[in-house]
């Protein structure tokens, strides 16, 4: 299990990372979110230790991740690149002999993994006759290689036609079946909502959002619902508006309304209601309003969640 | 993250494998020789133009005849100078097809009794050269020709017009077989001699200038060249991971030490290859040379060049290591980095103040400045090796003791900036970010 622990990193005084905690279970995928400058990128390299924490501590599997001992790691930044003047095997293959395998290990697993992308028939081309799409492959091949526990992906999916997202999305699948820990860093919000099981929010350096990505849906909803059925519903007790949506209506109720007694309502005006179901705002929603509303940003308190206080933001597994 | 030596050698391996495939790598191994071939003939070109221009030029000669065979020869003749060979071909077959003669130089010989009024008179500018011809001279052919010469490689036709008249009068008249026999073999007995710094009289050796030039200006250029053309790939090599941004991902799987290190040593290992090769070359196809001026270069010599290589090497290349991982793009790179180099180059312009006096407070200063240690030291060594002024061992310790501290401590700040200055994407810091960045963690 990937450990965070009152991270906190300052440049030039100002904290890019603030205090920040959480878990990541092994075998789990989980969603690192945060607009532009959030500080994803230097908490994410302080995990794969190419910064240090100025405070706080890092583990995985019980290891520092610092130490001599830490667990294998494969990072994908989305500023990325390859060598361009070698062939395709011998650039894969390399990446895993710097994780220690054999030379003729690196070269058998990078010759499946160039099979699993559907880049076999281009081994032993020169990485620069690849294009961009090709490449993006095989720079995500470079990260599998070597099956590493801990697998770090920043929009993994960008300049991925929709059938090799498909084939990404199967092979994080199966690593996580294996029991390899994913923390994926994307602004493909229905990515997040595929995809992971929990996610972290960081605005400015701070923890704004952080649990199951269901329940963070759930706590966004905002007591409306989408109501399905034949004639024109009235307004009852307990609703604020009744707005007329693509085939259906959209009904926003009081925060202190019953859905049972509005639907009651609803049935009493002699409605055929085919369906009266909740509306979950899209994680997309979630993070613009949160982002532009500055959420947990001005929460008045300094240092690190405590643990209560991780597990009712989190829902800890 | 431990220091594992199998990583360190996979990231060898391929810095060297990628380097001496390169076609830039195979250019620079053949077209060095090349160029050295083309100063070699320009040079050469050069001095038999010198040659051809003093032989031009009238001369008067003290002429001591301890034998007496020339009691009665005429003192003065003129002599057809050569004409100086061109370069261009169709120069040259012009000067054929037009057979026209060279112009006729005269030559005067003034009669000493004594040899050391002759030489006053030649030490006073009266006379150019002074001939001594020995009292035994038609038994042993010595003959002994002074001169005021400070010129390294005097060029040895420049006796030319005084064989032509010994030969001329020691026939006149009288042509017996030892007469005959000295004339062929003239010139094999002759001694040339010139003033050395104290004003003594010594032989000029032409090999032994040749070589004690040839010798430190070799090994001194090997040692720059390896020094300054590894440290040039790593530049090079961390531009380039820099710019296709590669690096981010290998830092997960490797440690930034470990890459350092694997980088040193295959790209280090590429330079000394092309200076391996031209080593070799240039000994092989100069080993009957070397053999013929009695040269042979000390294995303390070739031992310390090895020990200020790898330091050398070490130093100059944290140094090119920080600066490729501060800049945005190889331009800008190469450009400061160019600056620097310069100062490993820097002692071959006084070189010959080098040669002249090796022990000099400014030979001494130069080979203990850590950025022009290595070739300083290198220079002084090979030129005392043929000079025979000896460089205290103290100050060759002194020396390498300060490039390795200087090594050692550009090691760690580039470590450093390596580690943090290759994340830095599209941008070139400047000097205060510099500073913050080699003390954050």
């Amino acid at each position: 299990m990937l450990q965070v622990r009152d991270v906190l990193k300052t440049y030039d005084g100002r904290a890019v990372v603030n205090r920040v905690s959480f878990d990541v279970a092994a075998g789990e995928i989980f969603a690192l979110l945060g607009p532009n400058g959030a500080g994803k990128t230097t908490l994410i390299r302080m995990i794969t230790d190419i910064v240090r924490p100025d405070a706080g501590t890092i583990t995985f599997g019980g290891h520092a991740v610092s130490g001599s001992d830490r667990p294998s790691t494969s990072y994908l930044p989305e500023e990325r690149g390859l060598y361009k003047k070698v062939p395709v095997l011998d650039a894969l293959a390399y990446f895993g002999e710097l994780k220690g395998m054999s030379r003729s290990d690196a070269r058998r697993e990078s010759v499946a993994l160039l099979e699993e992308f559907g880049l076999a028939a281009w081994s032993r081309k020169q990485v620069s006759a690849l294009s961009k799409g090709m490449q993006q492959k095989l720079q995500l091949c470079t990260a599998l290689i070597g099956r590493p526990q801990l697998l770090i992906l920043d929009e993994p999916f960008s300049g991925l036609d929709p059938i090799n997202v498909q084939v990404l999305e199967t092979v994080l699948r199966a690593r996580r079946g294996e029991g390899t820990t994913v923390l994926l860093s994307t602004h493909q919000m229905n990515k997040v909502e595929q995809q992971c099981d929990r996610a972290l929010m960081i605005n400015r350096g701070h923890m704004v959002l952080y649990g199951k990505v269901g329940e963070i849906r759930q706590q966004h909803a905002e007591n409306t619902y989408e109501l399905h059925a034949d004639g024109t519903p009235q307004r009852v007790a307990g609703v604020k508006s009744i707005a007329a949506e693509d085939g259906h209506w959209r009904v926003a109720l009081e925060k202190s309304a019953h859905p049972a007694a509005v639907l009651k309502a609803l049935l009493d005006q002699g409605l055929a209601v085919r369906a009266f179901t909740p509306e979950v705002p899209p994680l997309e929603d979630i993070f613009v309003h949160v982002v532009e509303a500055g959420v947990g940003l001005d929460q008045g308190k300094s240092g690190p969640p405590t643990v209560d206080e991780l597990h009712e933001l989190g829902g800890a597994r | 993250m431990k220091f594992t030596l199998s990583k360190v050698l996979t990231i060898a391996r391929r810095e060297y494998l990628t380097t001496v495939r390169r076609p830039m790598f195979v250019v620079t191994l053949l077209a060095t020789p090349v160029i050295f071939l083309f100063a070699g003939v320009i040079s050469t070109k050069m001095q038999v133009d010198d040659a051809v221009a003093r032989l031009s030029s009238a001369r008067v000669v003290a002429l001591v005849d301890s034998s007496g065979l020339f009691a009665d020869a005429p003192l003065s003749f003129e002599y057809q100078a050569p004409r100086a060979p061109s370069l261009d071909p169709r120069q040259a077959a012009k000067q054929i097809k037009q057979d026209k003669p060279s112009p006729k130089v005269p030559v005067v010989f003034h009669p000493y009794a004594d040899q050391a009024v002759a030489l006053d008179s030649l030490e006073h500018g009266h006379v150019k050269q002074v001939l001594v011809v020995s009292s035994d001279f038609l038994d042993s052919g010595r003959l002994r020709l002074y001169e005021q010469d400070t010129r390294v490689f005097t060029s040895s036709s420049d006796d030319r017009p005084l064989r032509n008249w010994l030969i001329r009068n020691l026939l006149r008249g009288r042509a017996d077989s030892s007469r005959i026999e000295r004339t062929l073999l003239l010139g094999r007995s002759m001694d040339y001699f010139t003033q050395d710094r104290e004003g003594r009289w010594v032989i000029k050796d032409d090999a032994k200038e040749l070589t004690g030039f040839l010798l430190p200006f070799a090994l001194g250029f090997l040692l720059a060249m390896s020094i300054i053309i590894g440290g040039q790939y790593l530049l090079q090599g961390i531009s380039e991971e820099k710019e296709s941004r590669i690096l981010e991902s290998m830092l997960c799987s490797v440690s930034s030490d470990e890459l350092l290190a694997g980088k040193l040593l295959g790209l280090g290992s590429a330079g000394l290859t092309l200076v391996a090769v031209w080593l070799i070359g240039g000994v092989y196809t100069s080993a009957g040379a070397l053999a013929l001026a009695k040269v042979t270069i000390p294995p303390a010599l070739i031992a310390v060049g090895v020990l200020y290589f790898f330091i050398g090497y070490l130093f100059y290349g944290a140094i090119m290591l920080s600066i490729g991982s501060i800049t945005s793009n190889l331009r800008e790179a190469t450009q400061i980095s160019g600056y620097l180099t310069l100062m490993n180059v820097c002692p071959f312009w006084v070189m010959v103040s080098f040669l002249n006096s090796p022990n000099s407070a400014l030979a001494v200063g130069m080979s203990l400045f850590p950025p022009t240690a290595a070739t300083s030291m290198m220079l002084r060594m090979s030129a005392g090796a043929v000079s025979g002024a000896v460089v205290p061992p103290w100050q060759i310790a002194v020396s390498l003791g300060l490039l390795s501290v200087s090594a050692v401590v550009m090691l760690l700040l580039g470590s450093r900036l390596f580690r943090l200055g290759m994340l830095l994407y599209g941008k070139t810091p400047n000097l205060p970010e510099i500073m913050r960045i080699l003390r954050q963690r």
